[in-house]
């Protein structure tokens, strides 16, 4: 839905644009769809220039056809798939987080999904010398577990500052803050103003339903068309960019037994394409462990239903055995 | 200047007004001008200038924005935050084994929730965090004042007093053993009256004077910036009650969280948030958890909860970001609650000198044996604190 | 709601109106994003109506700690307790029963709880400087009759128990005048009672205390194990509403309570009965905790080494009354003996 303006493309003049308003043509949708003929008796301009300008016009706004082959050669190319710094979640997430896509992981509180957050970060930031950003909105990114982590990984102090240095927190605390640091992420993307020597290669939202939580329930449905902006921001972001785009989202219950299910409704739910479900082995108050599961809730290349045992406890999120 | 006009703060009305017109990007408005917006889109033309106005202001405010909002940046680098989060320092509970769980007392910029059933001390440790957040730097306190949002009625002065009463002396214990001149210096001006003067006490009835308390929050904190502790004690009483409709519920929690976070983070300071424990009907059995529902547990960062076994209080860390889970036992004696342990002392004083750790040990030792004397406060658990030191 | 007195923009106060919003409440229950769209503004100006709405509700009702300490005034200061007419027993209590707030004291039945709250009944009508509040009380009975031969007893023998009290003093308070007696044995009439009656008597001035004897007969007849939300919700309605009575007219609530034996050792502990050794726990459990600023527990004492000082030519045997939890108090207890004249406390 572009407005028509002079300069588009050639031959579509101002004075052009003011007699199709008048006719109440204003985008170019409305001008490809509408019937050339009637309006060029109606506008009387001249049909031949009409038939030139939509020719343009059409070459311009649609979309290009690309084969099965080609495409496959150009995600080979422009797909990376990242680390997790878990080898059993790795595994689990078939060999590690895929960018372009939008990976989620879901689960309780206390259920560990900060700390895999943070181990993410970690293992790509030191790992793969990449930047990361990492969006929080819970105030839980805590510097020193992510130092803790590092240094775990590395010896070199040298190389841990730097690891940290080229993680980018950004705290954002309401949906609006977050789509306007996304925003400004895209347009620091497209602009390139990144330097070609360390680009971007993944974003870390911790968490997703913290900012939209606050917007949902009551008989509005504001809150539900921002959190499809949001949806579509992300999307579109892992996929212009080729980013991994990590969410965290809360785990609600229909009832007190019954088992747990994504929050944020059936509409987020086709956002993701991965979903992992964390949660502790054994929920006591009393006796409290750092083990915990990791099972795929949803996913385009591994079998539903599949499991990984993670230990959060340690110095970094280590695998123990596999199921 | 690519950005989707739907992301804008814009009323709702105006930017569905705007994305049927065609406009995409904040490029076009701009290009458009106020008089050209208010004829394409049919709203007067101080509507349009007010849009313009916001549209201006979030594509070139980014930089103004940030300091404009109290002067937090809320962008940098995980070594920025790093060296932050070291330098900032904790409110010490006075108890070794919970500021070790902790990984040395209540953080700054997160939010603690408290759980426990009533009478296991959670008021008790809100008030003694309220005293101790106001422990000079020489001490290895924050030197901060604190906010109590009381919305059960449960805080007590004359306690206050107590504890307040209880940590001056414990600081002028430790100037006598010391002799430094900054921490005598320090303690002219560290009175019971200048501690109770510095804890802001505001008294809500229901949960729409607590969320209205909440919105006025940062005006207040911007007003009184050596605040370092907001406690709202208890979060759960206000709103367990006159609820039919939980979504409803679910909604104002979790924003009223994302306001608190946003308080933690802009005003550096510690939110401790107290919460009831609720029965929940399992299949087998039923267990005690915090109230306010699962969605709740996302809002703190961190979450202790206290219970009791046989009859000794245990603290669990159920939920941190940077502490592993644990267990720990604690006390409340009668001068200080949460134990009047020596161990506690292992934070202030970073002295490498043993000589004069030695003769504070002399001194405060003499004065536990006063306490224990007073309260029956096993000698076991002295020993155990002379030789953790 | 006028909305026109409100300092706000005549183009909000338009869009209030506009969109029907009655009350700050409905404003603060709804989400920044939705009154957008109701009221068709921007986010800066939902900002500043959310402000000053809030402005509006809170006045200015901060007070530092050290206000609140030095607070003389008998009518605001938290130092203002109402006593229960025995030096040994205030001492337990640090000058008595607080004012805002609902103190339990539950225990087995003739243990004396009856006692404690009908001496308190009379103690709340003595002048401010002998631990009063200069105005009646109200005794809700859920279950028995209202014992007024033991209440006569009591206001006959009250220059015998406050010594400390000028007979002169005592001779002009019309005790038996002042004490209101409701009958409430189901849920809608004790309902009722606490939201119409109760409250209509707290407005006028005519009571400063309010008894409930008991709470849990209430929910023992109607409830069976099954109706556990419910009954939740009852208890959180009634203690919300008897919180907020409290806090409007500063009156101390009193709830009596029974006790349960402890079905398991961990229902005792969350009760917060820290001893093991105490086998019983109050009823009504956890949701009802949660709704006390303080609780208090009398048991009988299975006669023991009489303590010296005490003349035995009096029957009543030695009972404890202890401090569960209160924010105020550390655990503690003490004996105390049930006699013609009321409760008194022994060293």
């Amino acid at each position: 839905m572009v407005v028509l303006r002079a300069g588009l493309c050639p031959g579509l003049t101002e004075e052009m644009i003011q007699l199709l308003r008048a006719n109440s043509i204003q985008t170019v949708v409305d001008f490809v769809a509408s019937d050339l003929e009637y309006i060029a008796q109606k506008c009387s301009l001249s049909y031949k220039a009409l038939v030139a300008v939509r020719r343009v016009l059409l070459a311009q706004f649609s979309a290009f056809p690309t084969n099965g082959a080609d495409l496959y050669e150009e995600l080979k190319s422009s797909t990376a798939i990242l680390p997790t710094g878990s080898p059993s979640l790795d595994q689990l997430l078939d060999s590690g987080l895929y960018t372009g896509e939008v990976t989620e992981l879901m689960g309780a509180p206390g259920s560990g999904k900060t700390q895999v957050c943070l181990g993410i970060a970690a293992s790509v930031s030191l790992g793969l010398k990449q930047h990361v950003l990492f969006l929080d909105s819970t105030g839980g990114f805590t510097a020193s577990r992510l130092y803790q982590m590092l240094r775990a990984q590395a010896e070199e102090e040298e190389e841990q500052l730097e690891a940290l240095q080229r993680i980018q927190v950004v705290r954002v605390f309401d949906i609006y803050e977050m789509l306007s640091a996304l925003q400004e992420l895209r347009e620091r993307l497209s602009q390139q103003v990144v330097s070609s020597m360390d680009p971007l290669k993944i974003v870390v939202i911790d968490s997703v339903s913290a900012v939209i939580y606050p917007l949902l329930g009551g008989k509005q449905s504001e809150g539900l068309a921002i959190m499809m902006q949001l949806a579509r921001e992300l999307k579109t972001l892992a996929r212009e960019f080729s980013l991994a785009v990590v969410v965290t989202n809360q785990v609600t219950r229909d009832s007190s037994s019954a088992p747990p299910k994504p929050a944020l409704g059936r509409s987020w739910s086709f956002v993701p394409s991965t979903r992992v479900l964390l949660e502790s082995k054994e929920v006591t108050l009393q006796k409290a462990t750092t083990q915990r599961i990791a099972s795929l809730a949803k996913s385009p290349r591994q079998p539903v239903g599949i499991q990984a045992e993670l230990d959060i406890g340690s110095a970094d999120v280590t695998p123990t055995e596999r199921l | 200047m690519q950005r989707d006009v739907g992301s804008l703060p814009l009323a709702p009305a105006v930017r569905a007004r705007l994305v049927s017109a065609g406009f995409q990007s904040v490029q076009e408005l701009l290009e458009t001008g106020p008089c050209g917006l208010s004829k394409e889109i049919g709203i007067s033309k101080e509507e349009a200038l007010e849009v313009l106005q916001v549209v201006r202001q979030e594509c070139h405010g980014d930089a103004t924005r940030t300091t404009a909002r109290s002067g937090a940046s809320r962008k940098c680098t995980a070594l920025e935050l790093l060296e932050e989060e070291q330098a900032q320092g904790f409110i010490i509970t006075f108890c070794s084994a919970l500021d070790n769980i902790l990984g040395g007392g209540v953080q700054l910029t997160k939010i603690t929730e408290v759980c426990g059933a009533p009478g296991v001390g959670k008021t008790q440790l809100c008030m003694q965090l309220a005293v101790d957040v106001q422990i000079p730097e020489c001490f290895g306190g924050v030197a901060g004042e604190a906010v109590f949002i009381d919305t059960e009625g449960s805080f007590i002065v004359d306690r206050v007093v107590d504890i307040a009463a209880a940590c001056v002396q414990h600081c002028h214990l430790i100037a006598e053993a010391h002799q430094e001149e900054d921490q005598l210096k320090a303690l002219e001006t560290f009175s019971v009256e200048s501690i109770l003067s510095h804890i802001y006490c505001f008294r809500c009835r229901d949960y729409i004077e607590l969320l209205a308390q909440v919105y006025l929050l940062p005006d207040f904190l911007s007003e009184h910036s050596k605040v370092r502790l907001v406690v709202v004690d208890g979060i759960a009483f206000p709103f367990r009650h006159e609820f039919e409709d939980l979504s409803l519920r679910t909604r104002l929690l979790n924003g009223l969280a994302q306001q608190l976070i946003i308080v933690a983070n802009d005003h550096k300071s510690a939110v401790i948030l107290t919460n009831q424990m609720t029965t929940r009907i399992g299949q087998s059995q039923s267990t005690l958890v915090p109230a306010l529902g699962e969605s709740w547990g996302h809002a703190a960062t961190v979450r202790l909860i206290f219970h009791w076994d046989n009859s000794q209080r245990l603290a669990t860390l159920y939920k941190s970001p940077s502490q592993k889970e644990s267990t720990v036992p604690y006390h409340i004696t009668v001068s200080i609650p949460f134990g009047l342990e020596i161990a506690s002392c292992k934070g202030i004083f970073r002295h490498t000198d043993k000589s004069v750790n030695y003769v504070f040990l002399v001194l405060l030792f003499s004065s536990l044996m006063n306490i224990t004397g007073n309260t029956g406060m096993s000698p076991d658990l002295l020993i155990f604190c002379t030789f953790s030191l | 709601m006028d909305w026109d007195q409100f300092d706000l923009n005549p183009k909000v106060i338009a869009a209030l109106k506009k969109a029907d919003i009655k009350s700050i409440k409905e404003i603060l229950n709804l989400s920044g994003a939705d009154l957008q769209r109701l009221m068709k503004l921007s986010s800066a100006d939902i900002q500043c109506l959310l402000k000053t709405v809030s402005h509006m509700l809170r006045r200015s009702s901060m007070l530092t700690a050290l206000q609140l300490y030095q607070d003389k005034d008998h009518r605001t200061s938290q130092h203002q307790k109402l006593s229960l007419g025995c030096s040994v027993l205030d001492n337990l209590l640090k000058g008595g029963i607080p004012l805002v707030g609902i103190t339990e004291v539950a225990g087995e039945s003739s243990a004396g709880k009856t006692q404690i709250s009908l001496q308190l009944c009379l103690c709340v009508q003595y002048p401010y400087q002998y631990g009063g509040l200069e105005s009646g009380a109200v005794y809700i009975c859920t279950e028995d009759v209202f014992p007024s031969k033991r209440l006569q007893q009591l206001i006959d023998q009250q220059h015998k128990l406050r010594a400390d009290v000028p007979a002169e003093v005592i001779q002009k308070i019309k005790f038996g005048n002042s004490i209101f007696v409701e009958h409430a044995a189901d849920l809608d009439t004790f309902h009722n009672c606490i939201t119409k009656r109760i409250s209509l008597l707290l407005t006028r001035g005519m009571v400063r205390l309010v008894v409930i004897d008991s709470i849990a007969a209430l929910f023992r007849c109607e409830f069976g194990a099954s109706d556990s939300v419910t009954k939740a919700r009852y208890l959180q309605t009634f203690g919300a509403q008897l919180h907020s009575l409290s806090t409007r007219f500063r009156t101390p609530i009193m709830c009596i309570n029974q006790v349960t034996d402890a079905v398991s050792e961990s229902e005792a502990t969350q009760c917060g009965s820290s001893v093991v050794a105490y086998s019983v726990s109050p009823a009504l459990g956890i949701t009802w905790a949660n709704q006390l600023l303080m609780r208090l527990m009398v048991s009988r004492t299975p006669q023991p080494e009489r303590p010296p000082g005490v003349v035995s030519h009096h029957t009543g045997s030695v009972r404890t009354l202890r401090v569960v939890f209160a924010p105020h108090l550390p655990p503690s207890s003490c004996y105390y003996t049930v006699k013609m004249e009321g409760v008194k406390g022994i060293k």
